[in-house]
C-alpha cells in the first residue's frame, strides 16, 4: 500500500524528517507515537502533499508508484486522505456545497460521473446519521464555529464519503472529550476494511484503546526508532518517551 | 467650471484625476434610460433637492448639470417591481447627469443602476428617505472609461438604506458617498466589492454622518486586486454630539493576487458623543495557503479551489442581502463571472 524509504524532508531550510522508513500493507492499522517536535505532523503533511515541505531525499511509493511529484488533489484522487489535526475554517463556503464539490472532483479524477444531486443528498444523510452530525452543521460554512468534536467528526464524515485507500489521522484525539472521542473512533472503526489502511498519529495512548492498531512505531527526531505491536503503546505510556529515546540512542 | 481636484487635497491624495482626463472629452448629456413604473419617474423635473450640496466642493457635479431624472415614491407605497436605471457615457464624451430619488414616509423601493462608461461619466444621485422609508440600491457596470460618482443620502428617522456597488469596470473610478443619518433609529448598510485588474484605479470615499441618536451604520467591503491595479478605501464615520447610542461598523478586507497591485485603506472615526459603539477593521493580504491546501487535500484541483476561495471571500460583502435571494444570486453570479473572466 505505502512504502516510505529513507525520507528526508525540511521546511524553511530546517530538516525535520531524517531518514524515515515505514511500510504498510493493505488493511493494516499503524500508529505513530512520538514526543512533540518529533516530526509526526510533518510526516502527515508530506504524505498529503503540502507545498511548504520539501523532500530532499528518499521516496514515498503508493501502490508501487512514487507520489512525490503529485499535487495534493491528485493524491486525494489516488486515495490518500489526511484527517487534519486542526481542520481549517473556510468562511463563505457552505459545508454541503464543499462536500459535493469534493466528492465530484474525486469522482471525476477517478473517471466516474458526477453524483446526481438527489443521490448525493441521500448518501450524505446516511453518513451524517452514522456520525451523529446534525443538519444544522451542514448549513454552516466549513468548520466555522464548529466545536472541537464537530470539527473531528466532520473530518471522519469526509473520510467516509471519499472512500480513500489510505487514511492518515493526525492527532485526531486532540481537543476531544471522551464521548466525542468514542464517536470519532466508532466512525473510524466502521471504515476499517481489508482494502483500507490507517496511519494513526497520536501523542497519547488513549486513542489506541479505541482504534486498536496492528503495529505501533515510535518517532523521535525525524526517524522511527522502535516498532512493535499494540503492547508497545502501553509500555510507552507507562515509561514515558525519554526512556525509549535514550534506549534507542 | 472649477478646477479639477488634485492629490493636494486630503480626500483626493490617492487619486490623480487629472492624469486620466484630457481635452478629448466633449460635453454630452448623460444618457439615462429606465425601466420601471412610469408614474414614479419624471424626466422633466429639474428641481434639485434643496439640501443637496457637493459637501466637500470637490466633485464638480454641479457644474454643467445637464439632466435630472426624478424617482418619487409616495407615502406608504411599496413598489414590488424594481426600477432599473441605465446610464451611459460614450467614448470621448464627458457626460454629467443627476438623479433624484425620494421615498416618502413608509415607502419602499429597489433601484438597480447599471453603468456603461466608455467616456467620462460624472454622475450624481441624491436620495431622500423620509420616515420609515426603505431603499435598496444596487449598482453594477461595464466599460473602460472614467467614472466620478457622487451619491448623497439623507435619512429621516427609522429609514433604511442598503447599497451594494460592484466595482469591476472603468479604468478610473471615484466613488464618493455621503450619508447623513438625520433622524433617530435610521440604518444604513454600505457594501460592495472591487475586482480589479491591469491598471484599473478605484477610489471609494465614504462619509457617514451620525446626526441623530440610536442610528446604525455598517460599511462592509471586499476587494480582489490583480495586475497593476490600485484600490483605495477611505471610510469616515462622524458621530455628532447628539448621536448617542450610535452603532457604527466598518470592515474592508482585500486580497492581493500580484506583486504590483496596491490597496490603500484609510478608516477614520470622529466621535463627539460619549455613548457609542464604533469599530473598524481592515486586512490586506495575499491569499491564505492553508484553506487552499485543505480544499486540495479533498481532491479539488488548485485552480478550482482558488476560485472557490476568492468567490467566498467576495461573497462576505453580500451579507446585507443574505435574506434577499434574488439580489444575492444575481450578485453572486456576477462575482463568479468576473472572477472567471
Amino acid at each position: 500500500m505505502i512504502e516510505i524509504t529513507n525520507l528526508h524532508a525540511e521546511i524553511d531550510g530546517k530538516e525535520i524528517l531524517k531518514g524515515l522508513n515505514l511500510t504498510m500493507n493493505k488493511g493494516e492499522v499503524h500508529a505513530i507515537m512520538g514526543p512533540n517536535g518529533a516530526g509526526k505532523s510533518t510526516l502527515s503533511y508530506i504524505i498529503a502533499g503540502h507545498d511548504d515541505y520539501e523532500v530532499t531525499q528518499g521516496d514515498i511509493l503508493f501502490n508501487g508508484e512514487s507520489i512525490l511529484e503529485m499535487s495534493a488533489d491528485e493524491r486525494a484522487a489516488a486515495g490518500v486522505f489526511l484527517a487534519f489535526q486542526y481542520p481549517v475554517e473556510i468562511p463563505g463556503v457552505q459545508m454541503t456545497q464543499f462536500l459535493k464539490t469534493s466528492l465530484n472532483a474525486i469522482r471525476k479524477a477517478r473517471g466516474d460521473a458526477e453524483m446526481p444531486t438527489l443521490d448525493f443528498i441521500k448518501f450524505l444523510r446516511k453518513k451524517t446519521a452514522e456520525l451523529n452530525i446534525k443538519d444544522d452543521m451542514l448549513k454552516r460554512p466549513v468548520n466555522v464555529g464548529f466545536s472541537g468534536g464537530e470539527k473531528k467528526r466532520n473530518e471522519v464524515l469526509q473520510m467516509a464519503m471519499l472512500e480513500p485507500k489510505l487514511c492518515v489521522l493526525d492527532e485526531t484525539d486532540s481537543g476531544l472529550d471522551i464521548d466525542a472521542l468514542k464517536i470519532v473512533a466508532d466512525g473510524v472503526n466502521a471504515l476499517r476494511s481489508d482494502e483500507r489502511s490507517f496511519l494513526v498519529i497520536t501523542h497519547y495512548q488513549r486513542l489506541l484503546d479505541y482504534i486498536v492498531p496492528d503495529f505501533v512505531h515510535i518517532l523521535a527526531d525525524g526517524q522511527i526508532i522502535k516498532s512493535g505491536d499494540a503492547q508497545l503503546a502501553k509500555d510507552l505510556e507507562e515509561q514515558g518517551y525519554n526512556d525509549f529515546i535514550s534506549e534507542a540512542a | 467650471m472649477t478646477a479639477l481636484p488634485t492629490p493636494k487635497s486630503e480626500r483626493w491624495k490617492y487619486s490623480n484625476l487629472q492624469t486620466y482626463v484630457s481635452d478629448k472629452y466633449t460635453e454630452q448629456p448623460l444618457s439615462v434610460g429606465y425601466d420601471g413604473d412610469d408614474k414614479f419617474i419624471n424626466e422633466s423635473d429639474t428641481q434639485l433637492e434643496s439640501w443637496a450640496t457637493d459637501v466637500y466642493g470637490d466633485m464638480q457635479v454641479w457644474d454643467d448639470l445637464q439632466d435630472v431624472l426624478s424617482v418619487h415614491i409616495p407615502e406608504d407605497m411599496h413598489v414590488d417591481k424594481p426600477v432599473y436605471l441605465s446610464l451611459e457615457a460614450l467614448e470621448n464624451s464627458k457626460s454629467t447627469g443627476h438623479i433624484n430619488i425620494h421615498l416618502e414616509k413608509g415607502a419602499s423601493l429597489c433601484v438597480y443602476e447599471d453603468i456603461t462608461c466608455n467616456g467620462w461619466m460624472n454622475r450624481s444621485i441624491t436620495i431622500t428617505l423620509d420616515e420609515g422609508a426603505n431603499l435598496t440600491h444596487i449598482r453594477t457596470g461595464s466599460g473602460d472609461g472614467i467614472a466620478t460618482n457622487l451619491t448623497q443620502i439623507k435619512q429621516a428617522s427609522k429609514s433604511k438604506y442598503s447599497a451594494y456597488a460592484m466595482n469591476t469596470y472603468c479604468e478610473f473610478m471615484r466613488d464618493q458617498i455621503h450619508v447623513t443619518l438625520d433622524g433617530a433609529d435610521a440604518s444604513c448598510y454600505l457594501s460592495g466589492a472591487k475586482i480589479l485588474n491591469d491598471k484599473q484605479h478605484c477610489d471609494t470615499c465614504i462619509l457617514i454622518e451620525h446626526r441623530a441618536p440610536n442610528c446604525y451604520s455598517n460599511q462592509n467591503y471586499r476587494n480582489i486586486l490583480n495586475g497593476q491595479s490600485r484600490g483605495i478605501f477611505q471610510g469616515k464615520v462622524h458621530v455628532h454630539k447628539i448621536a448617542q447610542q450610535t452603532d457604527g461598523y466598518q470592515l474592508c478586507n482585500s486580497v492581493l493576487l500580484s506583486d504590483k497591485c496596491e490597496m490603500d485603506t484609510k478608516p477614520e472615526l470622529e466621535i463627539y458623543a460619549d455613548d457609542v459603539k464604533c469599530s473598524h477593521g481592515a486586512v490586506t493580504a495575499q491569499p491564505d495557503s492553508e484553506p487552499l491546501f485543505y480544499l486540495m487535500a479533498r481532491g479539488i484541483p488548485k485552480k478550482q479551489a482558488q476560485a472557490i476561495l476568492l468567490q467566498a471571500f467576495v461573497a462576505e460583502s453580500l451579507e446585507a442581502f443574505e435574506d434577499n435571494e434574488e439580489i444575492y444570486e444575481q450578485l453572486s453570479q456576477k462575482i463568479e463571472h468576473t472572477l472567471n473572466a
